[in-house]
């Protein structure tokens, strides 16, 4: 069944199209993720949801139902914003007894379900505290209990972790999922950070300038990127643009900058103009300069991370090369003439539109 | 690593020197204004409370002018009926002015900006001008009367002038920007997103304003409040014009003692009690100014 859908919804503030004719489809119970950077409109289409404000074109369906007239009153989507926006005259018990207080909710019931609501979020103590007395991370969970207290059919997560800090952030990254499982709520969750995005979603939508580029499984949309966009944006990538050439029994994509570099058997045709993408983790750097199926390269950066090594390497053309290793140590320092290899069938060709 | 060793102090050593350095400077820099408010401010104030307690008859001090003026049936009316005003007035200004300042928040940016300047306009008025503005527009003959007669709906003028009412109106007047621009500012501040937030949770527009936007202006309506009403109690040309004598405040009052009577000593037991009361009505002020969130 499907909870959430845009059809053709465009948002334009006056010349801005901040969100440009985005259809996409949310499934029951699913995590999806809306990835883009910021301006790229990611906010607009959860503003949208939550009915905050209305599309210019097109519909939007919640659970099947048109509400894209509908006021954000009576949508029962809950909403968790960035900076938490916890009433700051009421205590805990009060804002998350808000929603269930306007639904004229008896008494009993109310304080029966916001304790259960903040045993859920591990906050039962705090429940008489100003919003203003807690942590971070303790007023996100409290504006998390806020927003799933009431039911709502849809729960909606605006940057919720942006504002914790890191280590704090990878914690809470692994409750809220556990929490969204537990539920069985469908979720919506908007973001910059791309670790985010693929660590906790079923699925990712990125966004750039207001339009859909792909929607995918967060590892389908990294080893399959749609465009030159979603391939930058999603981790590291490392682009060869050339021309896809025929090469005895393989193939080959003859990069503009003089090199050959060995591909498995593409979609596009021979002698179109293609971009290959390798990941960092992709490609392995050896010692000298053996080239055969390889690309002679010279380290000009070993940037050291504990659990692994990235090394940025510069090829005789000058072209600049990422690659990540997962020995815990620096093998070839800065100045080191290395090869880089890589298996042909690994490299995913875009046809080179942009 | 020893904390306590003489290298870890040595450092602070240049910083203390220059601290001991630079603290005469900053006395010498304030101290021109130091002298100004002490000498046109603070000492004419002592003067005053001296005055308050001074006997004209013998050289002790006495309580006298406080037990004279506290337990007098003339003068004491004339303290509550400037805390009735007062009230009356606050309460007035509060009612006209939230509304006024909520309706200026929805405008358009660049409305907002025309009618907080014509909130702000009246100030570059003399409060005189003003104040006998009111003649022209409420008196028997001005301008609401001779509408009210015209249209047929009144048959002889309405008394608004020379009373209490008179008064309250012209006070309305002179302090509703004190009330606007604050609450305005408040109104402001409140984070858009609360409101948003409380609409997804189901509340209407009008459980919205109650329940959320209400309750967090409530401390800068408060505090404005008692701004206001701290600044009626001092009125003097308001009362003085559009009472016409007949509806005399705390402050036409003292002018009488000063002026007229002239008892000094009198005039200050009053001055030295209204301070005191404006002093505890700024401490309260200051408490719901703090109770507002940034």
């Amino acid at each position: 069944m499907i909870a959430v859908e845009f059809a053709g919804v465009s948002k334009h503030y006056g010349p801005v199209r901040a969100v440009d004719d985005v259809g996409l489809q949310v499934e029951q119970g699913e995590f999806a993720t809306i990835l883009g950077p910021s301006g790229s409109g990611k906010t607009t289409i959860l503003s949208l949801i939550a009915g905050i404000i209305g599309p210019t074109a097109g519909t939007i369906m919640i659970g099947g139902r048109d509400v894209t007239r509908v006021l954000a009153a009576e949508r029962n989507v809950g909403l968790v914003f960035q900076s938490y926006a916890l009433f700051p005259h009421m205590s805990v018990f009060g804002n998350v007894a808000f929603p269930l207080s306007i639904r004229r909710i008896p008494r009993a019931e109310i304080e029966r379900r916001v304790d259960e609501a903040l045993r859920l979020v591990r906050l039962e103590e705090f429940k008489k505290r100003r919003p203003s007395q807690l942590s971070g991370g303790q007023q996100q969970r409290v504006a998390l209990a806020r927003a799933v207290v009431f039911k709502p059919d849809i729960l909606l997560l605006d940057e919720p972790l942006a504002a914790l800090d890191r280590k704090l952030r990878e914690e809470v990254r692994l409750e809220l999922r556990q929490f969204q499982r537990s539920l069985g709520i469908t979720t919506i969750l908007v973001t910059h950070d791309q670790d985010e995005a693929l660590s906790m979603s079923d699925r990712v939508v990125v966004l750039s300038n207001g339009r859909v580029q792909q929607i995918d499984t967060p590892v389908d949309a990294y080893h399959r990127p749609r465009n030159r966009f979603v391939a930058d944006f999603l981790g590291i990538a490392n682009f060869f643009d050339g021309r896809l050439e025929q090469r005895g029994d393989g193939f080959a994509i003859r990069l503009d900058s003089g090199e050959d570099m060995a591909c498995g058997r593409p979609a596009a045709d021979m002698g179109a103009t293609v971009c290959g993408v390798l990941r960092p983790e992709q490609m392995t750097v050896v010692n000298g300069a053996a080239p055969a199926g390889g690309l002679r390269a010279r380290v000009s950066e070993a940037i050291f991370f504990g659990d692994s090594v990235r090394y940025i390497v510069t090829l005789d053309s000058g072209r600049t090369v990422i690659v990540n290793s997962s020995e815990s140590r620096i093998d070839h320092p800065t100045g080191t003439v290395v090869t880089l290899r890589w298996d042909p069938a690994r490299i995913w060709i875009l046809p080179n539109r942009d | 690593m020893t904390l306590a060793s003489p290298t870890a102090s040595g450092p602070a050593r240049p910083v203390a020197r220059r601290w001991s350095f630079t603290r005469p400077t900053e006395v010498t820099r304030i101290l021109p204004l130091f002298i100004l408010v002490v000498l046109c401010f603070d000492v004419p104030l002592l003067v005053a409370l001296g005055w308050s307690v001074r006997d004209p008859k013998g050289p002790d001090p006495t309580l006298r002018h406080y037990i004279d003026f506290t337990t007098s049936p003339i003068y004491l009316p004339v303290v509550w009926r400037t805390i009735e005003l007062a009230a009356i007035v606050t309460g007035f200004c509060a009612i006209l002015g939230y509304p006024l300042a909520l309706w200026i928040t929805r405008l358009s940016a660049g409305r907002q900006l025309v009618a907080i300047g014509l909130v702000i306009i009246p100030f570059w008025i003399s409060i005189l001008v003003r104040t006998y503005a009111w003649i022209v527009i409420l008196g028997n003959a001005g301008v609401v009367n001779r509408t009210l007669k015209e249209l047929g709906l009144i048959e002889k003028s309405i008394p608004f002038l020379y009373n209490e009412l008179g008064v309250a109106i012209g006070m309305v007047n002179v302090l509703l920007p004190f009330m606007v621009l604050p609450i305005y500012a408040a109104m402001l501040r409140v984070d858009s997103r609360l409101l948003h937030v409380a609409a997804t949770l189901g509340a209407s527009s009008f459980s919205i304003f109650w329940r959320v936007f209400f309750p967090i202006t409530l401390p800068a309506l408060s505090a404005t409040m008692a701004l206001v009403f701290i600044l009626s109690l001092g009125f003097y040309i308001t009362p003085a014009i559009l009472g016409g004598g007949k509806v005399p405040l705390i402050a036409n009052m003292m002018d009488m003692f000063i002026n007229r009577l002239p008892r000094w000593e009198l005039a200050s037991a009053v001055a030295m009690t209204l301070l005191l009361v404006t002093l505890l009505l700024y401490a309260g002020y200051q408490w719901l100014r703090s109770r507002t969130p940034a």
